[in-house]
């Protein structure tokens, strides 16, 4: 198995801590004048997302995780997985809950996502910053009413839940930040 | 780490070295040179020098002027200074350069306590010039074992490994088990930087100067030992801590030829059991120890004194490019 050295440490380099794998926040090389170096480091969990400090000690190895981003287009889900498509191979590959966790209401189909595998298995699934998605549901649009001083619930194509403006109506296209789950602007179709 | 160099740093550091200056021509002390390539180099087990090759003659990067400094005050016995850069190897972080400023002095006829009040007494020459409030800092000394007794509740000097892994235990240093193994230095050094340094000296925002004294005897490096008032043998030896910065180490200078000798050959049979090549003796600087005059010395890192007036957060910001 590859390893590291701490002082090949830096941002994004991604390691195994505790058997999961985890991505280098931050990197900090702590010493005292004349004794042992140390190497403190802020570490995100892939899997939890959780982040966590560790030390080592300078000069020590860490296992490497083998673990990459590829960028795969969502297909489909039959309710446990949801299969992406790497659309140069076709190859297809179903991510489960735990990797697609909070992204699930985001996800479209024909979208191109950041899908994260180690080992070769999907651990995390990072949809696009913004998405166009068509409301499915929502009180009728109030009509003339564009300036936006009020705001209603819509609920979209993937089952998420927007705040938007009173003058949408079901079948808008509207363009949502995945980020902050907010509405951006109706989506010029 | 920024990419865009601020040149106003240059003025800064500038007038740092004119304050410096002025602050020893005011006290007496000389300005030297000494050389930065030798044949010798530290012995310390965890600084590393960088070397050079001429002919079959291998040549180190000095990592502190403390060696040719204490034979030319054997040879001037009075007080002298210097800036110079020095080098260490694989030294690098938002603290560390591998190549960085020093500021180096001794002072004949004065142990460690009264060179910690020359040391404030510059700092504070210092600080009320670049700080536009003028307002002098606050100075704090600490001894190492009332440091660790505040904060651990446990006696450095007689402590035990069960003890200080239960401390690294709970400051969440967890992951530190198998590679420092019982080695009491290695825990303490462990505690000491990543725990307790951070707390030191105040805040960027609420500085003030601590100075920790009396460290265990076995951190002597050139440093005389002798006993505390509990009868416990410290290493006469301090460091300033601003903001949670490390900023200078400071010795009651051993001059004991002998002793000397035996410390740099322990530190050769550590370095062989951690795997790091032998350092050949400074003979030169061994014969000329024993006529030593009475003194303290004391270094001080220059790029992180200059971070820490600037409000800067990492030494990267204050050196060109």
């Amino acid at each position: 198995m590859a390893s590291y050295s701490t002082n090949e440490f830096k941002s994004g380099l991604k390691i195994m801590i505790d058997n999961d794998p985890c991505a280098i926040i931050e990197n900090e090389f702590v010493k005292p004048g004349k004794g042992q170096a140390f190497n403190r480091v802020k570490i995100r969990n892939l899997k939890t997302g959780r982040v966590v400090e560790r030390t080592f000690k300078s000069g020590e190895s860490v296992e490497a995780a083998d673990v990459i981003d590829t960028t795969l287009q969502y297909l489909y889900s039959d309710g446990e997985f949801w299969y992406f498509m790497n659309t140069d191979s076709f190859e297809q590959i179903g991510a489960d809950k735990s990797a697609v966790a909070d992204s699930e209401i985001w996800l479209k189909e024909q979208d191109m996502c950041e899908i994260t595998l180690w080992n070769g298995d999907p651990i995390a699934v990072t949809v696009p910053n913004f998405v166009n998605l068509t409301v499915s549901d929502t009180d009728p649009g109030v009509r003339g009413d564009t300036s936006g001083g009020g705001s209603k619930p819509a609920t979209m194509e993937t089952g998420a839940v927007v705040q938007v403006p009173l003058f949408i109506n079901i079948g808008d296209i509207l363009k949502v930040d995945t980020r902050t789950g907010k509405y951006v602007a109706r989506a010029k179709d | 780490m920024s990419n865009s160099f601020d040149f106003n740093v240059l003025h800064e550091r500038a007038k740092l070295y004119y304050l410096v200056r002025l602050f020893f021509e005011k006290s007496t002390a000389l300005e030297v040179e000494t050389p930065i390539l030798s044949s010798s180099t530290t012995t310390e087990p965890f600084i590393d020098s960088f070397d050079l090759v001429e002919g079959n003659q291998r040549l180190f990067l000095h990592t502190s002027p403390e060696f040719y400094m204490k034979r030319l005050l054997t040879a001037v016995q009075q007080d002298i200074y210097q800036l110079v850069k020095v080098f260490r190897r694989e030294e690098s972080g938002n603290k560390h350069l591998r190549e960085f400023s020093l500021l180096e002095w001794y002072r004949v006829n004065i142990d460690e306590q009264a060179l910690i009040d020359d040391v404030a007494n510059l700092m504070q020459s210092i600080w009320v010039s670049f700080r536009p409030d003028n307002e002098k800092l606050t100075v704090e000394k600490i001894s190492y074992q009332t440091l660790f007794e505040n904060y651990y509740q446990i006696n450095p000097h007689q402590t035990t490994i069960s003890e200080l892994k239960a401390c690294a235990k709970h400051s969440g240093l967890i992951s530190l088990e198998t590679a420092l193994g019982d080695e009491k230095d290695r825990w303490l050094d462990a505690l000491m930087s990543c725990v307790l340094e951070s707390n030191l000296g105040g805040t960027h925002s609420d500085p003030k100067m601590t100075f920790i004294y009396d460290y265990p005897k076995s951190q002597c490096a050139l440093a005389r030992i002798s006993k505390d008032e509990q009868g416990n043998q410290v290493a006469k030896r301090f460091e300033l801590y601003i903001a949670g910065v490390e900023l200078a180490n400071g010795f009651y200078e051993l001059n004991d030829e002998k002793e000397q000798r035996r410390r740099f050959n322990n530190e050769n049979s550590y370095r062989r059991m951690i795997e790091k090549e032998q350092i050949p003796l400074d003979e030169e600087f061994l014969n000329d120890l024993d006529t030593l005059p009475e003194c303290a010395g004391v270094a001080l890192g220059i790029d992180r004194l200059l971070m820490l007036l600037l409000g800067k957060n990492s030494v990267h910001e204050v050196v060109y490019p």
